[in-house]
């Protein structure tokens, strides 16, 4: 075995992208860090001068812009220390990989492995400490990687003596048995702790029961593969156990709004699906709803769409770049496994977490925001950019309790066709059935992503593992994504799912209910390195991998359409009718387990949710700091606007591309200037052969959901349909998707408020139901995340719990007949604030800055805000612009309105803070030419309304007589990052 | 008929777009995978215009371009020798381009440009005015200043020799990545090889653009030239 170095250096120094972060971390403004890459070559055999020399030269670097070095020499660098960051053993290496397949290209067969690191030449006169410390800061992850820090001297003359690369260490014994009837109660916990299970005791103990009665006559073993089937099959994650338990609600006195006492038999039943259920006769065009990877609607005569939204906060929280981007690319692969396969055309990112320019106290193994932002949104930009799919909207919001677990959103639309070619196959149906073989395609199973479901069930420790952390690769699973949609045109398959959460148990596991039965063996696997225990292939989530169902006589065509799209694929096994999940190692049955038992034997939880607020305050962990209120107004609308919440996000969203495809018509920011923010991504359809627009917008309240999430709820389902309307959408066709991010809802001894946060998300259903039933817009998919809270120590060693903010995203989508554009397009139009502002300050976002009374939550309607959402189809010809007004208020809206085409605004008369400030449901600005004004009012009738100016072709903000500095708002508003 | 190859696979992902921009009455357009190509199920000289789509081959490991250009030089160098020869077409955008001057299908001499990394090390899009030199044939038809969007974390023009100017067919309006003189797209001496970073076949609808900005004829001079020039 030999192993060759080869460091690539950049012949003119590349900066690394946190140069100006270390220059503040080190105090040295003179310090500067370059980068470089290392690639190490290991072969059996010795590698030939030559062939290494191609390969350093050719392969690995660019001979116009890199210098390449496979031994000693002086480096042209000026430097002290050089920090080698590479992959701890079993980290997804993308880089190898694809310089594995660049060296096969000219050498195809050579036995050889490659591994790769990133180099960083530090020129600073920083100590080895405060070098080290930046490194495992800023520059690397370490759960993830090794660093290795050299002397100048050392790196130039000892470094190709230093070769070691670390390897995954091989298990012994493949499969574990364990005797449950021995075990008691205190030994059946400890055992579902200790293998990360997630698994109650109530629930150790009915599977304790059924080993019982399986095994009647012999010993009453488990096999270590059945235990973990069980925990992923039965988590939190995946079988939504809260959201299908029986809840008895109660509440205490409190001066919010009154629900009787009531006893729910499950939130999941009689509220999501329950309001889709009753408006599901006027609405033909839904199509699955709750039943697939993804909700279907019908969107014209020759297709269908399909959309989804996910979260990945605990891997977000340990490795943020692979927590996003595998979130990216798993959502994908729900909707490349909804119905017969969908091509995902559009990506949406929602992030929340602790404010970005704030240093927190935080505990030792938590992560400031900054780095967390930086590194989710990487992994959402490599994952759509290099899927060649669009994000094409999002937000960001941002809350002191975020620090200790982010929330993550990643969603994903698709579109399929109603008739596929060569098949008579419904496109939107699974059809597995005995007999089909069991494909798996994609990636190959290593050890990482191992009890991602189980974890993602309970709460963050800070002793968590890096087993659970994966590094996704865009670059395969694109290759995948074509190989399957080409796969699907040609009828290769019956059934498709993808594999996530829970791995093989949990894809194979839900396939094989409808097939009624599955035979998986496990020696056929193909594996990332050997000695794997079985169930780890079982339960591994590593990436990019999808399960179909294959005819036996079209496996052969399949192979050889897999071989042109360089897809690996294997057949695992069959589909059965014998009611049984059997899992085999050659000949070994290692696992045996009933699919009823399995799908349906788990008891339905009993909870209590008492709602009692003025005991109970989800207070932050860290005291807020609010500013002295200004009398000037300049100042107030630059604080405004400079907070996070409504700030640019710009420079954040240029970088994902977010129009390839070639369908984005409203993008994240319009007009001439391309500076206008948009309320919903807009995208033209005919690209894919289907008629007109699509909008599609998401709604999440940061300021009431510690208060009362029944108002937080409304709020962010009031702010999806109004992101929709200002862009042109029609409320008879929009679709909408609830996701929960909550803390901990079940009440034990560590979480004695849970009983509060259970009716915090009861009350929030009791709003989603109100509201969906009243803008009659049904619910078609959703997702559930419940323990998002992080225990540990903070900075002195104490006990600390910091809780997520109970939190709704909800998403829309809808068919746009005519695109309306969010900002200012020509002057002297007529400017109304329509839909009803107080002149009172309320909680918003002005009352979060500045210490300044307030009173509570604006009033509003939903039964009135109906009454304005149905006349859009009536206004929308008369429009020329319209932006809902939401954080910020009205001054925020009319400022951005103006930012796209050199517009200004002026408003005549002056306007009380309140009004100009407030944040309440049901507000829109709009802009209508003069000719339309008496068509306009008498359409509005009673909806209440004010003419409030008019714009100006000179590019300014005017508020009766006063001129705002428009150069420090935009500072304010562009600089806030 | 003109007949037009997209090529699509190993992460290439504008293939159907840029399909689109080729069609016409007087085109046949196959969207063909790579590894058809080396088949032989398709063959190259079947065609009169290869055109490179967008995307991220290989995941933009290594260096952008790279590895795809690799895999084309092992099997079809003859055939693009050949195909360029016969005075055809070849259009490479974004990463169709970085693959092209992997390829070194510009210059005479060997690696005397390359895209690197953009200079502030993010990727960018947005819509960018361009400078347009309207005497080639693809350019016929252009305003001198025409806006496509821009999409790319490496479209940093370096060159060791300069360029000549007929070579420089589009140039960034203000600097955006560092690439020199702002050079944006160019062919090779003989013209008949196209490589540019904006996006010309997500600029054909005026909706798309931020301003209603009217289409262009990249695509339809092509098909044109090819009709002119040879028995199509």
């Amino acid at each position: 075995m030999s192993i060759y170095r080869v460091d690539v250096i950049p012949k003119e120094p590349r900066l690394i992208y946190e140069n100006q972060l270390f220059k503040e971390f080190a105090k040295d403004e003179e310090a500067n860090v370059y980068r470089s890459k290392v690639y190490w070559i290991e072969v059996d055999e010795k590698l030939d001068r030559c062939d290494l020399n191609y390969m350093a030269n050719e392969i690995l670097a660019d001979s116009l812009i890199e210098n390449v070095f496979t031994e000693n020499s002086k480096i042209n660098y000026t430097f002290n220390q050089f920090v080698e960051v590479s992959f701890k053993p079993g980290v997804r290496d993308n880089r190898a990989q694809a310089t594995l397949d660049a060296i096969k290209i000219s050498y195809p067969d050579l036995k050889i492995n490659i591994y790769t690191g990133d180099g960083y030449f530090f020129d600073s006169d920083s100590d080895l400490n405060t070098i080290k410390s930046f490194t495992n800061n800023y520059l690397c992850n370490p759960l993830l990687n090794n660093i290795n820090i050299y002397l100048k001297h050392d790196f130039e003359n000892n470094r190709f003596t230093k070769n070691k690369i670390s390897k995954v260490e091989l298990h012994k014994s493949k499969t574990e048995y364990i005797n449950l009837s021995l075990l008691n109660d205190e030994e059946l916990i400890k055992l579902s702790d200790s293998r990360c299970l997630a698994l109650s005791l109530a629930e150790m103990k009915q599977i304790q029961n059924y080993i019982k009665n399986r095994s009647a006559t012999n010993e009453p073993l488990i096999s270590d593969v059945e235990l973990e089937i069980l925990a992923q099959t039965w988590s939190e994650h995946c079988k939504h156990k809260i959201f299908a338990a029986q809840i008895d609600y109660s509440e205490k006195s409190h001066n919010f709004k009154a629900f009787p006492n009531q006893s729910i038999n499950s939130l999941y039943k009689e509220f999501i699906k329950k309001s889709t259920n009753n408006i599901k006769k006027e609405k033909t065009w839904l199509r699955s709803v709750f039943s697939d990877n993804a909700g279907v609607v019908r969107f014209d005569d020759k297709f269908d769409l399909c959309i989804k939204v996910e979260t990945h906060n605990s891997p977000c929280a340990l490795d943020p770049y692979g927590g996003a981007l595998t979130g990216i690319l798993g959502v994908n692969r729900d909707i490349m496994g909804t119905g017969l396969g969908a091509q995902t055309i559009a990506n949406m990112d929602v992030f929340c977490t602790g404010f970005p320019k704030q240093e927190y106290p935080l505990p030792p193994k938590l992560m400031q925001p900054s780095r967390i932002l930086k590194e989710v949104h990487k992994g959402v930009e490599d994952g759509g950019n290099k899927s060649g799919i669009p994000t094409i909207n999002g937000s960001m919001h941002f809350h002191d309790n975020w620090v200790g677990k982010p929330l993550i959103y990643v969603g994903s639309v698709g579109i399929i066709p109603h008739k596929l070619k060569n098949s008579t196959l419904d496109p939107v149906s699974k059809n597995q059935k005995a007999g089909d073989l069991i494909v798996i395609c994609g990636g190959r199973v290593g050890a990482d992503g191992i009890h991602g479901a189980t974890f993602s069930s309970m709460e963050l420790k800070d002793d968590a593992l890096s087993t659970f952390v994966q590094i996704g690769d865009p670059y395969t699973q694109k290759k995948v994504a074509d190989f399957l949609i080409k796969a699907r045109d040609l009828n290769l398959y019956t059934s498709i799912t993808d594999n996530g959460a829970g791995g093989l148990s949990s894809s194979i596991g839900e396939m094989a209910e409808k097939a009624g039965g599955a035979n998986i063996y496990l020696d056929r696997a193909l594996l990332k390195y050997p000695g794997l225990k079985n169930y780890e292939i079982m339960i591994s989530e590593s990436q990019e991998r999808m399960s179909i169902s294959v005819e036996k006589e079209k496996f052969q065509q399949l192979q050889e359409l897999a071989k042109t799209f360089e897809v690996e694929i294997v057949n695992m096994g069959e589909f059965t009718d014998s009611g049984k999940l059997k899992v085999y190692d050659g000949n070994e049955l290692c696992a045996d387990l009933d699919l009823d038992f399995m799908h349906n034997g788990l008891e339905q939880l009993k909870l209590k949710a008492s709602f009692d607020p003025d005991k109970i305050k989800l207070s932050p962990w860290i005291e807020p700091q609010k500013k002295q209120l200004h009398d000037d107004l300049n100042q107030l609308c630059q604080a405004v606007l400079a907070h996070p919440n409504i700030a640019s996000k710009e420079e954040w969203v240029r970088q994902y591309d977010h129009e390839v495809k070639a369908q984005s018509v409203l993008k994240p920011y319009n007009g001439k200037n391309q500076k206008a923010p948009s309320d919903a991504g807009v995208i033209d359809l005919s690209i894919h052969g289907a008629s007109s627009l699509i909008s599609i917008s998401n709604g999440l309240d940061t300021l009431h959901s510690q208060h009362d999430t029944y108002i937080s709820a409304h709020y962010a389902i009031d702010e999806a349909i109004r992101n929709l309307l200002a862009t042109g959408a029609d409320i008879e066709h929009m679709a909408l998707l609830d996701n929960f991010c909550w803390p901990d809802p079940i009440k034990s001894p560590k979480n004695l408020d849970g009983e509060h946060k259970l009716a915090l998300l009861v009350r929030a259903n009791f709003a989603l139901k109100e509201a969906c039933e009243n803008y009659s817009t049904p619910l078609i998919s959703g997702k559930d995340s419940m323990k998002n809270d992080f225990y540990g120590n903070d900075i002195n060693g104490e006990k600390i719990k910091i809780s997520s903010p109970p939190t709704l995203l909800v998403t829309g989508m809808s068919k746009n007949k005519k695109l309306i554009k969010n900002h200012f397009q020509t002057a002297d139009q007529l400017v109304y604030q329509v839909g009803a502002i107080d002149k009172e300050v309320y909680r918003s976002h002005l009352s979060e800055i500045f210490d300044i009374d307030s009173k509570g939550v604006h009033p509003f309607s939903i039964e009135k805000n109906k009454e304005l959402y149905s006349l859009f189809s009536e206004l929308h010809p008369l429009i020329s612009a319209c932006h809902d007004i939401s954080e910020g208020g009205l001054f925020a809206t009319l400022f951005e309105m103006t930012l796209g085409d050199n517009i200004g605004v002026e408003i005549t008369e002056s306007l009380s803070l309140g009004y100009l400030f407030n944040e309440p449901l049901g507000n829109f600005v709009m802009t209508i030419d003069k000719n339309n004004q008496e068509k306009f009012e008498k359409i509005l009738n009673e909806i209440p309304f004010k003419l409030i100016g008019h714009t100006t072709s000179m590019h300014q903000f005017k508020i009766a007589n006063q001129v705002l500095d428009y150069d420090l708002l935009l500072s304010a508003y562009q600089g806030a990052f | 008929m003109v007949r037009v190859l997209i090529l699509k696979g190993n992460g290439i992902n504008c293939e159907n777009e840029t399909a689109k921009a080729f069609m016409s009455k007087d085109t046949s357009v196959s969207i063909v995978h790579i590894n058809e190509l080396i088949n032989n199920e398709y063959q190259l000289n079947d065609f009169d215009i290869f055109a490179i789509p967008g995307g991220f081959s290989y995941g933009d490991e290594i260096q952008s371009g790279k590895i795809l250009a690799l895999k084309l030089k092992k099997y079809l160098a003859q055939d693009i020798n050949t195909f360029i020869a016969a005075n055809k077409l070849i259009i490479g955008i974004c990463n169709g381009f970085q693959i092209l001057t992997q390829l070194d299908l510009f210059t005479e001499k060997k690696r005397t440009c390359t895209l690197a990394h953009n200079k502030n090390e993010k990727f960018i899009n947005k819509w960018q005015g361009l400078h347009v030199n309207t005497n080639s044939f693809w350019t016929k038809g252009f305003p001198a200043h025409y806006a496509m969007p821009v999409r790319h974390g490496e479209g940093r023009l370096v060159c060791s020799e300069e360029l000549q100017a007929e070579q420089v067919l589009f140039r960034y309006d203000h600097d955006i990545n560092g690439s020199i003189n702002q050079i944006a797209g160019i062919t090779n001496l003989k013209g008949n090889v196209l490589g540019l970073m904006p996006h010309p076949e997500a600029a054909l609808d005026p909706k798309l653009s931020p301003n209603n900005q009217m289409t262009h004829p990249l695509f339809k001079n092509a098909i044109a030239y090819i009709k002119e020039n040879t028995n199509a």
